[in-house]
């Protein structure tokens, strides 16, 4: 996959939710970042750093105070073409109960492509092909509010699937799923962004991205380090100072450089730290 | 001792179609000044469970004792059962209700009955307990506040009726690191200053680890396990079977002692980790 | 209590009830519903509650089901009932103290009772198995049918959908909230009228809270997945009138009129 070609672009990109009568009040202050084609990306930050809402402006769900945020050539405040941008670069919420709109399942999944004056026969194939992408199809005609958390989310994915977007933004929606419901996401995340989709997740457990291509660090509307996991993970001082943290084995090979032991730098996971200490020994 | 469930046993509708068995013969005894923690999955039963220990639920069969009074005696009023116990449920902060954080951190000990006098005394003590400024805050309206100090003022207005046993569910969930760690560490300081026995509900092995004197593990309506953090996790094995995850750490002792190393696989924080592995591997 | 409410509770099941147009059961139901009001005598309330009997039957949907709508507004029912059996002046036929039942009191409790009961059970029966998208789509075609309500049809339509899958959302949002302040000390079933009235206040403004939270992020989310209105929109489940339809008006019309015929009965 072609990752070097960019997909959304931000220029300088500043939000303030009351530009009258506080403009120094910044959301997002004086932001510039890249999405590339085929990616995934991991935006990370402490609450109220400003995540949710640079996420609404990849979209134009929020348009900039200042600055621009090109999706290919469409400027987002180009509100003629709002639907080509919404289309391709579609989101996933936080609250699996607050953006559905049906009570059952195959309606809620419906809900997009039937807004984008899909024909009928095309979106009952759209369903049961995003249906079996999220591994629900067994879920077609049950009620929404019968199902857990993580299957709500699931569904939530079949919905903008059927739209058929590029890109994907995932705006804190493992926050408030089970660890099961979190992984199972997480592993559609991935299995999408195989076949070709581009994925901007935005999070603050760490342990959920270390296998992503890049990370943003968000800290009070400003992007403050940017890299590859391993790059990020082992600054550690930074980390904390934003409230954030490292995942338990990266905390756990720093305990151990501490006292003494040469553990190679791009040890992420627990395999590799086993595998650095047997070669140790 | 504190806490005594005796044959615990909870049935939803029972005798229709909709019969749910939710939790099934719990027995347990929690001493006054412990910190326990409460795992397992969604629909495992632990938050059935301790709706029994404040009488939002009642029993389908069995006791719960509290300070040696049965809570579902006849004589018992919920304001009894309410003035020793207090449960925080998950997103707390969806309780608040009153126009400044004064007021509202009063409702509990105003429906207690107390006075002006007692009920100004306990609301400064608990919001400066949860960590906030009380003069700073008192007459601002809740709503205005950031997450995480709403989520603090919610814990407040529990822990201003004064509870010898509180019950957090999730206490920190969709808080960033750092909040974590700070509600972690107010509730173990209420813990250990204060002397309150706290029972934490939480999915997360690793706060468990850190900060529980004692777990309890639910699966399938039944209290599978409860013992020390070191006992419950040295049966990692079981835990995976339930599909519920060691700490990371200690699944790289295990790691490390199925590669034929000689290692002690008990530690279960990453600061045990890295002594028992410091021990072992530096010369 | 908020669990009984049945209706708008869709309860899928493959009856040939289930597979009408939703138009049909909308337009069956409020035609139903106006000779409910036409009835003069106990026949006419016989006839309409066989008919309805026999379409329960047809729906496949267990009787106790329905009934248990029926619990939430045993209050209201009860109370008009007294009021009616009370408060009708006329002929008295029995009396205790201030108290006295009328001739044209009885009868009035009698015919609001079964007004009411029948009216209810119709409703919930035509909810319960029209899926909400159908109901929904159905009411958003039969507005358009009417002048003035015509332009507002789509968005009429779309609030009622967005009402109806909130309702489970909600009750189980109110329950949550009323547990965490009964752990508060909050105290809901003693008192007086007013003392009762003012303990719902910490469930009431943070169910409204939470209730404007949902809306504003549902809005979002709805505008994320490109939701303009009715314009350009297509449906997964179009509406259609099949045979059975045309069956189903005929079968109608010829209850109605049933039902109608029973006025010139004598009553006993």
């Amino acid at each position: 996959m072609d990752t070097n070609k960019t997909f959304i672009k931000l220029e300088n990109v500043s939000y303030m939710y009351d530009p009258e009568e506080h403009p120094d009040v910044k959301a997002i202050d004086g932001v510039s970042l890249t999405v590339n084609e085929g990616e995934f990306l991991a935006i990370v930050g402490p609450n109220g750093s400003g995540k949710s809402t640079l996420s609404k402006l990849f979209n134009g769900l929020l348009t900039p105070t200042e600055g621009d945020v090109w999706v290919y050539d469409i400027n987002t405040k180009d509100d003629d073409h709002i639907t080509d941008i919404r289309r391709n670069v579609a989101m996933v919420f936080q609250n699996p109960d607050n953006q559905m709109v049906a009570t059952i399942v195959e309606d809620d999944v419906a809900f997009g492509a039937e807004n984008l004056g899909i024909e009928p026969a095309e979106i009952r194939k759209r369903i049961d092909e995003s249906l079996e992408a999220v591994s629900m199809s067994a879920y077609a005609q049950r009620k929404l509010h019968q199902l857990s958390g993580g299957q709500k989310q699931r569904i939530a994915i079949a919905g903008v699937l059927a739209m058929k977007p590029r890109c994907i933004i995932f705006d804190e929606s493992t926050a408030m799923l089970d660890p099961a419901g979190r992984e199972d996401i997480i592993e559609i995340m991935h299995q999408l962004n195989r076949e070709g989709v581009t994925i901007v997740f935005i999070t603050h457990y760490m342990e959920e991205i270390t296998d992503v291509d890049r990370i943003v660090i968000l800290e009070k509307g400003k992007v403050i380090a940017e890299g590859v996991p391993i790059d990020i993970f082992n600054q550690v001082n930074m980390l904390h100072r934003a409230r954030l943290d490292t995942p338990e084995i990266v905390w756990l090979c720093s305990l151990l450089r501490k006292g003494g032991l040469d553990i190679p730098a791009e040890t992420l996971t627990g395999e590799q730290l086993v595998e650095a200490l047997c070669r140790l020994k | 001792m504190s806490i005594e469930v005796k044959g615990l046993t909870h049935i939803y509708s029972e005798g229709t179609v909709f019969e749910h068995i939710a939790i099934e013969d719990v027995n347990f005894t929690v001493g006054p000044h412990d910190f326990i923690g409460i795992i397992g999955h969604t629909g495992s039963g632990k938050s059935t469970m301790i709706q029994h220990i404040n009488r939002l639920l009642k029993p389908t069969r069995g006791t719960v004792v509290v300070n040696g009074i049965d809570i579902n005696g006849k004589d018992v009023t919920m304001r009894d059962i309410v003035k020793r116990v207090g449960i925080v449920f998950q997103y707390p902060e969806y309780q608040l209700f009153e126009e400044t954080v004064y007021k509202d951190v009063s409702y509990g000990p105003k429906n207690l009955g107390y006075d002006d006098e007692k009920t100004e005394f306990l609301v400064k003590q608990s919001i400066e307990t949860v960590g906030l400024d009380y003069e700073k805050v008192r007459d601002m309206s809740p709503f205005d506040l950031s997450g995480g100090q709403k989520r603090r003022v919610a814990i407040a207005g529990v822990v201003a009726m004064k509870p010898q046993i509180l019950i957090l569910d999730e206490p920190a969930s969709g808080l960033d690191p750092a909040g974590r760690r700070e509600i972690f560490r107010m509730i173990k300081t209420m813990n250990t200053d204060l002397g309150i026995c706290i029972l934490l509900v939480s999915h997360s092995m690793d706060d468990v680890a850190e900060y529980c004197d004692k777990v309890m593990v639910f699966s399938e309506g039944h209290m599978v396990r409860f013992g020390t953090p070191g006992e419950v996790f040295a049966d990692s094995e079981y835990l995976e079977s339930i599909s519920l995850e060691v700490p990371q750490s200690k699944q790289v002792l295990e790691m490390l002692k199925k590669r034929g190393i000689d290692i002690d696989t008990s530690p279960y924080t990453s600061g045990m980790v890295a002594e028992e592995i410091l021990r072992r591997f530096k010369k | 209590m908020i669990k009984d409410i049945t209706i708008g509770q869709y309860y899928p099941t493959d009856s040939v009830l289930h597979r009408l147009d939703a138009r049909t059961k909308l337009l069956s139901t409020l035609a139903y519903i106006i000779f409910l009001f036409l009835v003069k005598n106990v026949w006419g309330y016989l006839a309409a509650f066989v008919f309805l009997a026999v379409c329960m039957i047809l729906s496949k949907i267990p009787i106790g089901y329905v009934l248990r709508g029926l619990k939430a507004v045993v209050f209201i029912l009860c109370l008009t009932v007294l009021i009616n059996l009370f408060f009708t002046p006329g002929d008295v036929i029995w009396s205790y103290g201030v108290m006295k039942i009328t001739e044209q009191g009885a009868r009035m409790a009698f015919n609001v009772a079964f007004r009411l009961l029948l009216l209810i059970s119709a409703t919930s029966l035509m909810t319960l198995c029209t899926d909400t998208i159908s109901l929904t789509d159905g009411m958003e075609e039969l507005m358009r049918k009417v002048p003035l309500v015509r332009r507002y049809a789509h968005e009429l339509s779309m609030m009622m959908s967005i009402a109806l899958r909130f309702i489970p959302t909600l009750s189980d949002e109110t329950e949550r909230i009323m547990k965490a302040q009964k752990s508060r000390g909050a105290d809901f079933e003693s008192g007086n009228i007013i003392r009762r009235a003012k303990a719902l206040i910490p469930i009431l403004v943070p169910l409204f809270v939470s209730a404007f939270q949902r809306a504003s992020e549902l809005a979002m989310a709805m505008e994320a997945r490109c939701y303009r209105g009715a314009e350009g929109r297509t449906r997964l489940k179009e509406l259609h009138y099949s045979k059975a339809d045309i069956v189903a008006y005929c079968i109608v019309i010829l209850a109605l009129a049933g039902i109608w015929a029973t006025r010139y009965i004598p009553a006993p």
